[in-house]
């Protein structure tokens, strides 16, 4: 155990060291104590405007945790996902004389140090927000860290260290609590629409006492309630049999045998885990780890030269599972969706209007296209194909024109038609999502080039956005200059050609990024 | 001594490997050839401790799932996955605290050196290089001073001077009495160096040879007769 400490301690080590030798890094400490200020100041007094600073508040915040967490971790635990494991540890770890019960407890501390900063900041909250003495939030500080790290090492053992845990019957489980789970939250959703996220409404649930029998969850729920609100003959009974629970699992993971036959999951869980984050980096959007199944199609490309580029991404995206169809298209849809459902009418505004500005959100809420093209610079051969580096880059980014034509045809069209928005106006909407959607997709470019790795991912980010935000606000002063003193229509014409002289212009500059591989680091 | 007894291992309804029996005795030099997909990489990693596999595994008489067995084992993978935050320094002493390594301070420079890392040992396992990792991945191995060794494609990616070490150090370890398993496809890499040599296919292992039966001939002759493939 000292050793895999060692791994901690100097890991940590390191990685301060470096990051303190960054300026970035002050600025996001700035920002981060900036954020967590604001966060801190809004929910106090969203706890004061909903009537939630009572005891009853943190009551209602213990049991959202329990009912929620504790069956998300166990169906994490239960599909092996639980805990994150790398490359690394598969290599020096997993082999070494450590006793495998003792990797998984180590392997967890990252997941137990989350609980404890939750409970500790629970604590804060619970003093300061809902006016629980000192001694009592103290007390469910203690019992809920301890007891939750207890509890959940012991499961953790249970789960992983198991050996001869049958698969389908892992997978049945699993399945049952996900159910139980989804329901969950259905319910919740339900019952908060229904009847308001109040205290009064809280209290009506709660006060079941058929609640507090719940194995496990309601027996936990138990012992906060015996703090909080003192001695009943039900509430004693479930937490005692809470504690009975939580010493039996302890006694039964520390008896059993484990010789380390989870290492195969592990191994294969951390190789998954390491492409799952180099997406992540890429800025891609990775839904589930593991490996990615294709339909089978001709294989055959068409096209020379650049286009040979357009034609090899549309057989790739042939054998998606959605073709190319992605999250945004699936947000977009949701949008309009919403929309419909909502039918709100639209009081005195424009609907041309209105419909562009949430264009305009729904561009800025999505990542932009990070699809196929965003792979294209990766590879060497790109700089290799002999043609001119504009076309390469129109070509490698053609199929994400159209899948923004389509993405914005889903969002806009159904809107438009039910606040009667004329039909060009509708269709200029389209081509204003389609050009801001390629803008954010050059920036992207022009930043990766003129900005190497120096800012990371988030640095990159916001400069991208401070740059489309000041070029592109300066058309919508035209456009509403226009739209003032000259007639309302003239919007949106304005606003498309303004956006396509500004994204043609940071394109050229970007093409430069397809001439050669290396760049500024 | 690494003894394999009936080791099968299946992957779903895909048997991989297929009741597997080897032996590699004290002081001796293993080699574990075939084919890609003949199951070379299930049989090491089941050895390591990676996967879950019906049959035995011994190390020096143990079982190889027992903490005494893995003190005495060293591996070193076919691909090398360091610890982004630590230094070679580091990774070495994570070796020596793990397995409680008796390998001094003095020794440990003399491998550094012979390796050609000593001025690379501050360097994060994120700042390394593939064929830097390879080296790192071998020192650990040999911080541990094991009885056992299991080798998976240790030349990849490694210099020629690191090539011609990693060799003169195999047959060191042979000399003192250390039991050597390499996985490889490159037979001109090992030539030279094994005393038992074992063939798979399929899952299965089709042939053994001592040293002293195959004699003169080419091992690339040999491979080839036997697994029924054409020299290029």
């Amino acid at each position: 155990m000292k050793a895999l400490w060692y791994i901690t301690k100097r890991g940590m080590a390191n990685r301060i060291r470096k990051a303190l030798r960054k300026p970035i890094t002050y600025l996001y400490l700035i920002l981060g104590i900036f954020y967590v200020v604001i966060l801190g100041a809004g929910l106090g007094s969203m706890i004061k405007d909903a009537k939630f600073d009572s005891y009853y508040g943190l009551y209602v915040i213990l049991a959202i945790m329990i009912f929620y967490f504790i069956p998300m971790n166990f169906v994490a635990y239960m599909k092996k996902k639980g805990i994150i494991f790398t490359p690394a540890h598969t290599h020096f770890v997993f082999p070494a004389p450590v006793e495998p019960k003792k990797v998984l407890l180590y392997m967890s501390t990252k997941n137990f140090l989350m609980t404890f900063v939750l409970f500790f900041l629970l604590s804060i909250i619970g003093v300061v927000g809902f006016q629980v003495p000192f001694g009592k939030m103290l007390l469910i500080f203690l019992t809920g860290s301890v007891s939750n790290f207890l509890l959940e090492g012991s499961l953790i053992i249970g789960i992983y260290g198991k050996e001869n845990l049958d698969d389908k019957k892992s997978k049945i489980l699993t399945g049952i609590l996900g159910v139980i789970l989804a329901l969950l939250v259905v319910f919740i959703i339900w019952y908060i629409r229904k009847n308001g996220f109040t205290i009064a409404s809280m209290k009506q649930i709660l006060e079941q006492k058929a609640l507090l029998m719940i194995p496990l969850l309601g027996w936990n729920l138990a012992v906060y309630r015996l703090i909080l609100f003192g001695a009943e003959t039900v509430t004693i009974i479930c937490a005692a049999l809470y504690m009975i629970v939580v010493v039996t699992a302890v006694i039964l993971a520390y008896k059993m045998k484990c010789s380390g036959g989870y290492y195969e999951e592990a191994a294969k869980f951390a190789d998954d885990y390491v492409e799952f984050r180099s997406k992540k980096k890429k800025g891609e959007v990775a839904f589930t780890m593991g490996k990615r199944k294709f339909r089978k199609t001709s294989g055959h490309i068409r096209g020379s030269k650049a286009s040979a580029i357009l034609y090899r991404q549309l057989c790739e995206y042939q054998k998606e599972r959605f073709f190319i169809f992605g999250y945004v298209t699936l947000i977009n849809a949701m949008v309009a969706g919403v929309m419909l459902y909502v039918n709100q009418e639209l009081e005195g505004m424009h609907p041309g209007l209105f419909l562009l500005g949430l264009t305009a959100y729904a561009v800025l809420l999505t990542s932009g296209y990070l699809g196929k093209w965003g792979k294209e610079l990766k590879n060497p051969y790109i700089y290799l194909i002999p043609d001119k580096p504009w076309k390469k880059m129109w070509y490698a980014t053609m199929m994400d024109h159209v899948r923004a034509l389509v993405d914005g045809s889903i969002l806009v069209i159904p809107i438009g038609v039910m606040w009667k928005v004329p039909v060009w106006q509708i269709i200029t909407i389209i081509f204003i999502y389609v050009v801001l959607q390629a803008n954010k997709m050059y920036l992207k470019i022009f930043a990766d080039s003129i900005l190497g790795d120096t800012l990371g991912k988030l640095g990159k980010d916001i400069m991208r956005v401070v740059i489309q935000g000041s070029t592109l606000g300066i058309g919508i002063l035209f456009a509403v200059l226009a739209g003032i003193f000259i007639h309302i229509n003239w919007v949106f014409p304005i606003i498309l050609f303004y956006c396509i002289i500004i994204t043609v212009l940071i394109a050229i500059i970007a093409a430069a990024r397809f001439e050669v591989l290396e760049q500024q680091e | 001594m690494l003894e394999i007894q009936n080791l099968s291992k299946s992957y779903g309804k895909n048997l991989a490997v297929d009741q597997v029996n080897f032996t590699v005795p004290d002081g001796m030099v293993g080699i574990l050839l075939g084919p890609n997909g003949a199951g070379k990489s299930t049989i090491i990693k089941s050895i390591a401790g990676l996967l879950r596999y019906k049959g035995g595994i011994g190390i020096q008489g143990m079982s190889s799932k027992t903490l005494e067995a893995k003190k005495l084992f060293a591996y070193v993978p076919e691909i090398p996955a360091m610890f982004e935050a630590l230094t070679v320094k580091e990774h070495i002493e994570f070796v020596r605290k793990a397995y409680q390594s008796t390998i001094t301070d003095a020794e440990m420079q003399a491998l550094l050196k012979r390796f050609e890392m000593e001025d690379k040992q501050d360097k994060l396992g994120n700042e390394l290089s593939k064929g830097m990792m390879q080296k790192v991945s071998i020192l650990c191995a040999l911080a541990i001073k094991p009885k056992v060794i299991l080798l998976d494609e240790p030349m990849v990616g490694l210099d020629p001077k690191a090539i011609k070490e990693l060799k003169e150090v195999v047959v060191e370890l042979r000399d003192q009495g250390t039991t050597v398993l390499i996985s490889t496809h490159m037979l001109e890499m090992v030539e030279g160096i094994w005393d038992v040599m074992f063939v798979m296919e399929k899952g299965k292992i089709i042939g053994s040879y001592t040293k002293e039966q195959v004699g003169d001939k080419d091992l690339d002759e040999l491979f080839f007769e036997m697994t029924g493939g054409e020299r290029s």
